[in-house]
Formats: C-alpha cells, structure tokens, sequence
C-alpha cells in the first residue's frame, strides 16, 4: 500500500526529469541551481491556500520555500468565520506569517481579491519584499473598498444578496464564472467557501509602499472580464517601473489552469 | 497545458513512478526515495514556526510538509480569543486535511498538540498510516487538558482565568530548549496559550489506537509525569515504537532536527 500510494511528488519530479535530462545530464555538468527563494501566495476572494498546491507544489521540487496561508474565515480556516473579520485580520493574517516565519527577500503573490491584501502586507513589512506579484489582481489605491466598483459583477451581486439578508458572508460565485477549465469545476465548486463582506468593504490605508518594491510584475488573464482588472493592467503597461505578462490559456485560476506557465513566470519575476 | 492540468494527482504518481523505475534502471546514481506526506502540531505557546528546520530537511529530501499553526498561537495570535477551545484546535487540524485533500499522512504531535491530534484522529484517522507523539499528552477517553498541565501551566491558567484574559502566558525557552543560541530567538516567537482548550473534555472513541504506525518519543531530561506515563504505556504496547532522546529539551525538533528527522523517516 505505501508502496503504491507513498510513491509521490519526489518520484514524479525526479523520474520526469530524469526522462527528458538523463542524456544531457551525462554529457555535460549540469549548472549549478539558481538560488533558492521565498514565495508567499495569497489566494482571492472565496479561496484558501488550496488552490496553490499545484503551483507550490512545482515550485517546492525546485527547491524554493513556499507558504501559501489560508485567510481567516476561508478553505481550511473556515471554522473560524465570524463577525469578527475584516480586511486587517486578513492583512495580519500574511504579515504575521512574514515575522513568525522569519521570511526576509520575499517574492509576494497576491491573487484576485489577495492583490488589496499584499498591499497592506507591503505597507507593514516592506523591507521583507523583494518583489511583488499582482495575478489577475485588484491593485487598489488609498481609501478605496474593493465592493466600490473593483469587484466583479458576479461577485457584487452576491455580496448585495448576502447584506440583504443579514448574513456576514457572500456565497461563492460559480467555478464557471471564474472560467476555471472544466475538468477542474466540481474540485474548485467543492473546495470554495463564503468570503467575509466587511473584508470586502473596509477601506485600505495606502501609503505608497508597494510601489516602492523593487521589482513589480501585473499578470492578466483577459478570458476572464474584469474592467478593474483590464484598468490595473493598462496602468502596469504604461508604467516602466512595472513588468506585464497575460495569458489566454487559463481563466481567472490562472494557478489551477496553467499553472506551468505561472510557475516559470514567477521564477522569472522573482 | 489542457493535458497537463487534467492530470490528477494520482495520474501523476502513476506515471511519475513509470519513468522513476526507468530511471533508477539507468545511469542516475542517486536512486530516489519514496515521498511522504508529514503534518506536524505544534505544541502550547509554539507555533508552525517551530517546526522550521524539520521542515526544511524533510523538504530537502522531496518529502511534502504542513506545519499549521493553531488559532491563537504564533503567527495566528491575533485571532487569539475566549471563543477558542479544543475544538478549535481539532478543526484546525482536521480541515487541513480536508481541504488540502491529504492521506496516507505521518501525523507528529508535539506535547500539547497531543490533546488535538487525538481528537483531529477521530475524524481524519483513515488519512494517517503512522503517528508520532514527540514528547506529548496521551489523553484518554474523557480526559481536560486542565487536569493534566503542568505545574507552571495549572498556575499561569489560574493566574490568567483571574484577570479574565484569553490567554496565558508560556514560560521562557531555556524551559523548552538546551540550546542557549536559540533562546533568543524562541523567547520573540512564544505567545499566550488560548485558555479555552484545556476545559472540554476530549471525545475519544479509540481512533487513534488504530492508526497501523505508532512511535512515541521522549525526551527524557524534560520532567512531565505524564509523558512518562505514556512512554511507559507504549512500551509496554507492542502496537507502539518507542525512543528515547536525552541531549535534547523538550524542543526536540529546535534542538536535534537532524535527529528528530532520522527517527520521522524510519517510522512514517
């Protein structure tokens, strides 16, 4: 049985690089490895840390340290859902993972709604960051909600329904509504849980930091509409202090639908 | 990428296992080992921090860690709350599982962490084919964490309790740790241990017992009757492992990781 079952990540990737290196691994000596770096992944609204594991998992048997915390509220913290949580605990939630793990030269990802969260984390500990990661992100500026235009349609009206009935969290959209591939819709539909509003309509205090990150990349996935999102993305493009990259070969899960693509380019931008 | 991502993990082993036999078959030297899956819990006043070097090494050997930290502790102590109680501690532990979809688990429970990992087994012991107690509580059917703390923690609680505050604060390393290096930096991470979790008694149907793997390790200059009650009840069990440890406090995994790791490996 362990024989079976325990034959896992470290199999695949030694015997699928061993396949395809084997040859040129014996002709030549293979470089010396790129240095190892630190990810954080912060997942979007109704996600948790779970929609990582293929992307950490690719970026773990390259020998990079990976954390990819769930927010309070949500995936495997949703026990803990309460009236209690506001955008500042998600905030804390990735700033104290930073303190308590020690983490220091940080490539940050912060995914969809995760993009209002590493600008706070970005605010607290910004000498802990040495590049920032906005997938298919909000970027917001000062003082702004993300229920104040920067959400999607989708995602509003379940957060009007949601206040309209007095509940503290919106349901989930759809999986097919984040266009996520359709093989993948019943896992995503099943791993998703309801999003605290007041995260959603709490202000951000915006001090300028994140834009004072060395290294800033905006990665746009356009097969899934988002206005707020195409704005973000322009902006990026017309700034030169920032990297672009899009993909059409994935829906808003970028990390679910491609997440080869992503890891190289999170290597890339890191 | 359509092809790649339709892959399910298990297709994956399959197939990686295929082209791992072929590779082991040929000139690669370095034949590779069997990946496992490690949930490591942490005990009171620690946090998934403390598991750090272990963590890492496991890492480094292609090995797939979760080192969560407990609401209220270490990097999720603000959240720390009177609405904490053991059952919090159980789901935390519980819902990793569920939502990382994990099985075939080495779960290791360090001192406290044993009272939720007991009682996270009730619900999740079909995932976890080896248990490790490193230096922990053994709870029995029924059992409070209240009645079975230690001196320095019965008095902290009462302390705590009187001035009505959620938490209790830990004692300083150099109780944990034989290290002095590392005191520094364990003294910045310790936080207040939720009171709430000590209180209810823990529901225990025997789950645990059943788990195929079981090791229990003690650390043995760390004085806790409690954990030498259960190493004794463990040798005397021949359904459990047992080792002992004696240049290492009470925080193994910070003072002989590398040690700590020889053991992880041979009983997963």
């Amino acid at each position: 049985m362990s024989g079976a079952s325990g034959h896992t990540r470290r199999a695949v990737v030694v015997g699928m690089a061993g396949s395809t290196d084997l040859m040129s691994a014996a002709e030549t000596n293979a470089p010396p490895p790129p240095p190892a770096k630190t990810f954080v992944l912060v997942h979007g609204a109704c996600h948790g840390g779970w929609c990582w594991r293929r992307v950490a998992d690719r970026l773990a048997s390259k020998g990079h340290k990976v954390f990819a915390p769930t927010l309070t509220g949500l995936g495997e913290r949703s026990h803990l859902l309460s009236r209690d949580i506001h955008l500042a605990t998600h905030v804390a939630d990735i700033v104290n993972v930073i303190r308590w793990e020690g983490l220091t030269e940080i490539v940050l990802v912060g995914h969809s709604y995760g993009g209002v969260i590493i600008s706070g984390v970005a605010e607290e500990v910004p000498s802990s960051i040495a590049s920032i990661v906005f997938l298919d992100a909000l970027v917001p500026a000062n003082g702004t909600t993300s229920i104040a235009g920067t959400t999607s349609a989708a995602v509003r009206a379940e957060i009007s329904a949601a206040t309209a009935r007095g509940e503290l969290a919106f349901k989930p959209p759809p999986a097919a509504v984040f266009r996520v591939n359709e093989k993948d819709r019943a896992w995503v539909d099943a791993m998703m849980t309801p999003q605290p509003v007041a995260t959603m309509t709490d202000t951000i205090a915006l001090m300028g930091a994140r834009d004072r990150i060395a290294r800033k990349a905006y990665i746009r996935a356009p097969n899934y509409p988002h206005p707020a999102f195409d704005k973000a993305y322009a902006a990026c493009k017309a700034d030169k202090s920032w990297r672009t990259f899009e993909t059409t070969a994935a829906g808003h899960d970028v990390m679910i639908d491609a997440p080869d693509w992503l890891t190289s380019i999170l290597i890339e931008v890191a | 990428m359509a092809d790649e991502t339709t892959f399910t993990r298990r297709g994956m082993i399959a197939a990686g296992a295929g082209l791992a036999a072929a590779a082991a078959g040929s000139a690669h030297a370095q034949q590779p080992t069997l990946s496992k899956t490690f949930v490591l819990i942490h005990g009171a006043w620690h946090g998934g921090w403390c598991w750090r070097r272990v963590a890492d090494r496991l890492e480094g050997k292609g090995h797939k860690v979760f080192a969560p930290t407990l609401t209220g502790l270490g990097e999720r102590s603000h959240l720390l709350s009177k609405d904490i109680n053991l059952g919090t501690h159980i789901a935390d532990i519980v819902n990793v599982f569920k939502w990382e979809d994990l099985k075939n688990v080495c779960l290791v429970a360090h001192s406290y962490g044993g009272w939720p990992s007991s009682g996270a087994l009730e619900q999740i012991g079909d995932r976890v084919s080896s248990i490790v107690w490193l230096d922990a509580f053994k709870p029995e059917n029924g059992q409070r964490g209240a009645d079975y703390a230690s001196e320095f923690s019965r008095k902290a609680l009462q302390e705590a309790l009187a001035k009505g505050e959620p938490g209790r604060k830990g004692p300083p390393a150099k109780t944990f740790s034989l290290s002095d290096k590392d005191y520094e930096w364990l003294d910045s991470k310790l936080t207040p241990q939720p009171n709430g979790v000590v209180f209810d008694p823990i529901k225990l149907t025997g789950a645990r017992e059943k788990v195929a793997k079981k090791t229990y390790i003690r650390a043995s200059k760390y004085p806790q009757a409690a954990f030498d009650k259960a190493l004794a009840e463990c040798k005397a069990d021949p359904s459990w492992k047992t080792f002992e440890i004696a240049d290492a406090g009470h925080d193994v995994m910070v003072d002989a990781p590398d040690w700590l790791v020889e053991r992880l490996l041979d009983v997963a």
